[in-house]
């Protein structure tokens, strides 16, 4: 016991710990089982020719990966992935920032605006895809009908492969605009007025306030932000999904992103190892864009 | 009084329990066409008259989910006792030693003569029989509107026979807008959306213009089929229909929806259309003729087979089920409660009396071929993959009249068939 450092507490303190780590136990287990394990064993099926149905499954070692490199159709995902995420990202935080902004003042109809942004985050994603499938119809579409009335021509938004990702992006953005604006007020809202009432008093105002009191407290904020929604944008899936099926649905090869080729190769062509390896992947690229992200606002501060 | 109640309580729980089937076993049965859940249940229905001791479940979910459920739970010994699937799951299961081979009570009466030889050659690997051909998953035919057929000038009972009478009456019966936007497209052609859809039918105009998507080759492997000048003739109808006839327009409605709505005077599908039409629009009136042709005349015809799992072979009602599914009494409602073909031999007159358009389906004239997807694992993926590939080559207008972009394209769809073929073992030269 001495060697664990737990003399120092009461025989009732170390009962507590014993008991606390006991009513975790199960949650660390199902965690474990349901988490860590399923990334390990993932991780282990990467370097083997996996197949869901097959008799052998060779070690391939750094096969699967070595394969990954002159594969056209994960090249072209990472592409997809890399535009769909920047694009998303971007946009929705320079649309959202001044929103909030706006929005964090009191003013007249504030809380229903927060509530008519914040709707479309909380829509199931499946009937959003779908409704979404229906507003760029190039023929019904809603969409092309705003535009003629612009007198611009319709547009085939889910069918010619330059304009099919962005109207994933646009559904996207909109989906997430609430979300970003409703963190972001918190933000706001937290930072305490005192600092806005000494920058006036030595004659700033607006933006001078803005981009030296608001932003750089707000970085906190801002991480977050851009944190979760990168790994929320990398894990596109349904929405592309939704808007491959059927007969007059996008052009699968414009909208490929990684989590649609991991599902592809995974449960269409029931190659699990390959599937692991570009799963791996995916969770590498992650993992490293949000410690850029940390030292990028670190540094800053 | 008290005992009374008591003996009037314990007979009323068993008389509702005598009433209540007492089903001493059960079939489970799954698919992924959810049309066919109806012609199961009904099936199961029929089958319990005889078997009072078995009870059919059925569980219908869409074909890519029932594919996935399918091969984690036979390997587990988890999944159902029937199950219909296509030719390339199929192979993969019985590549793993998944699937059993067809008991000698099944084989018989697979080779009784009920089936055609096309069938039974179908469902024959490697010298033994697995399961039995339900039903045609592909069998497809020119479905064509004979009112825009009149309005157009045409003869309403000489449809198109070849793929050049097919453009020709295409260009009649395309409707234009005043800036010479489609608006009623000529002959509805598949050339968006995911999956090996648009492939299968893009094989429709490849095989019969002579070529393939991949070729048997002399050491029992495959390669590409689709780099010559067949391969290009068939991706060039595509680029002519769409860019240089302009007979379809990716912007307007597509396959059965635009048919059904008259925005269509013709495309190329499945019997199943038959049931769409009499349900959504019964007094459209449209004609069945036979796939044109070009080189070949031939029609893809995909037998869909229902099997069973290794522990369901081991049961004497779940091959009578198996039996009664492809019986001649199980055929006519396959076609009345799902709209699917039978593949067996059975009694179509009743059928085409009350539906004409189904004659071809039934009763195909005798100098038509036919072909069916190569049973090899890689082929859904192959499929796949070159579906990628045409919908962008489809939408790329520099290649009308342009015969290098042309080839390059079809090389690039041929390295990508032959990449497929090598990392799965199947490349032959």
């Amino acid at each position: 016991m001495q060697s664990l450092g737990l003399d120092k507490y009461s025989s009732s303190e170390r009962s507590r710990f014993l008991f606390c780590y006991l009513m975790l136990l199960p949650i660390l287990a199902l965690f474990f089982l349901f988490r860590v394990f399923p990334i390990i064993k993932t991780f282990w099926m990467s370097f083997f020719d996996w197949k869901l149905v097959g008799k052998e499954r060779p070690f391939l070692g750094l096969g699967n990966y070595l394969m990954l490199l002159s594969d056209d159709q994960f090249l072209l995902s990472m592409k997809n992935t890399f535009l769909y995420a920047g694009a998303s990202v971007i946009i929705c935080l320079l649309l959202s920032l001044p929103i909030a902004v706006v929005l964090a003042k009191k003013t007249k109809f504030s809380g229903f605006y927060q509530a008519i942004y914040f709707l479309p985050y909380i829509t199931p994603l499946v009937p959003m895809a779908v409704a979404w499938k229906w507003i760029y119809d190039p023929r019904y579409g809603i969409l092309n009908y705003i535009l003629s009335i612009f007198g611009i021509e319709p547009i085939g938004w889910l069918i010619y492969p330059n304009i099919a990702i962005w109207a994933l992006i646009i559904m996207n953005v909109w989906k997430n605009l609430g979300y970003n604006i409703v963190l972001l007020m918190v933000g706001l809202k937290n930072i305490s007025p005192m600092y806005y009432e000494a920058a006036s008093i030595d004659g700033a105002y607006g933006w001078k306030c803005f981009r030296y009191i608001t932003l750089p407290l707000l970085k906190p904020i801002l991480l977050y932000v851009l944190v979760t929604s990168t790994i929320n944008a990398f894990n596109v899936f349904t929405q592309v999904y939704v808007m491959t099926l059927g007969s007059q649905a996008a052009p699968g090869r414009a909208v490929r992103v990684l989590l649609y080729d991991i599902y592809e190769n995974g449960f269409r062509y029931f190659r699990l190892g390959y599937a692991s390896a570009e799963a791996v992947v995916l969770t590498i690229i992650v993992i490293t864009l949000t410690l850029i992200q940390f030292k990028f606002i670190k540094s800053e501060e | 009084m008290k005992k009374t109640v008591s003996i009037l309580t314990l007979t009323l729980c068993l008389l509702v329990l005598m009433s209540c089937p007492v089903f001493a076993k059960t079939i489970n049965v799954w698919t992924g066409f959810p049309e066919l859940e109806p012609f199961y249940k009904w099936a199961g229905a029929e089958f319990s008259k005889t078997h009072p001791e078995i009870e059919v479940k059925v569980l219908s979910t869409s074909l890519r989910e029932f594919e996935q459920k399918l091969v984690t739970s036979i390997p587990t010994g988890t999944g159902p006792e029937v199950f219909d699937v296509g030719p390339y799951i199929a192979i993969k299961l019985i590549d793993a030693d998944l699937l059993p081979v067809n008991p000698p009570e099944l084989d018989s009466y697979l080779k009784s003569g009920a089936w055609s030889q096309f069938a039974v050659d179908y469902v024959t690997i490697k010298g033994n029989t697995y399961g039995l051909p339900l039903m045609n998953g592909s069998r497809a035919a020119l479905f064509y509107n004979k009112d825009m057929f009149i309005e157009a000038g045409l003869d309403p009972n000489k449809p198109p026979t070849n793929y050049e009478e097919l453009m020709e009456a295409a260009q009649k019966l395309t409707k234009y807008d005043k800036s010479g936007k489609v608006i009623r497209s000529g002959l509805s052609l598949r050339i968006s959306g995911g999956g090996s859809g648009l492939t299968e039918k893009f094989r429709f105009v490849l095989h019969n213009a002579g070529a393939d998507l991949i070729v048997p080759t002399k050491n029992g492997k495959w390669k590409n089929g689709i780099d010559n000048e067949a391969g290009r003739e068939a991706l060039r109808y595509y680029i002519d229909a769409l860019h240089k006839y302009k007979v379809d327009d990716p912007q307007v409605k597509h396959d059965s929806d635009a048919f059904v709505t008259e925005t269509t005077a013709m495309f190329l599908r499945e019997s199943w259309v038959i049931g769409e039409v009499n349900s959504k629009n019964p007094n459209l009136n449209y004609g069945v003729a036979p796939m044109p042709g070009w080189k070949r005349y031939d029609t893809l015809s995909q037998p869909w087979a229902i099997y069973m799992s290794m522990e369901g072979a081991q049961s004497k009602e779940v091959i009578e089920f198996m039996k009664f599914l492809t019986s001649t009494q199980a055929a006519p409602k396959l076609i009345e409660l799902s709209g699917w073909i039978p593949e067996r031999n059975f009694d179509s007159e009743p059928l085409v009396k009350e539906i004409p358009q189904y004659e071809f389906f039934v009763n195909p004239p005798a100098e038509i071929g036919y072909y069916a997807d190569p049973v090899i694992p890689a082929f859904d993926e192959i499929q796949t993959k070159v579906a990628d590939e045409l919908m962008e080559a489809f939408l790329n207008k520099k290649l009308v009249d342009n015969p290098k972009e042309l080839d390059k394209t079809v090389r690039k769809i041929a390295k990508l068939i032959d990449s497929v073929l090598k990392r799965n073992n199947a490349y032959g030269k």
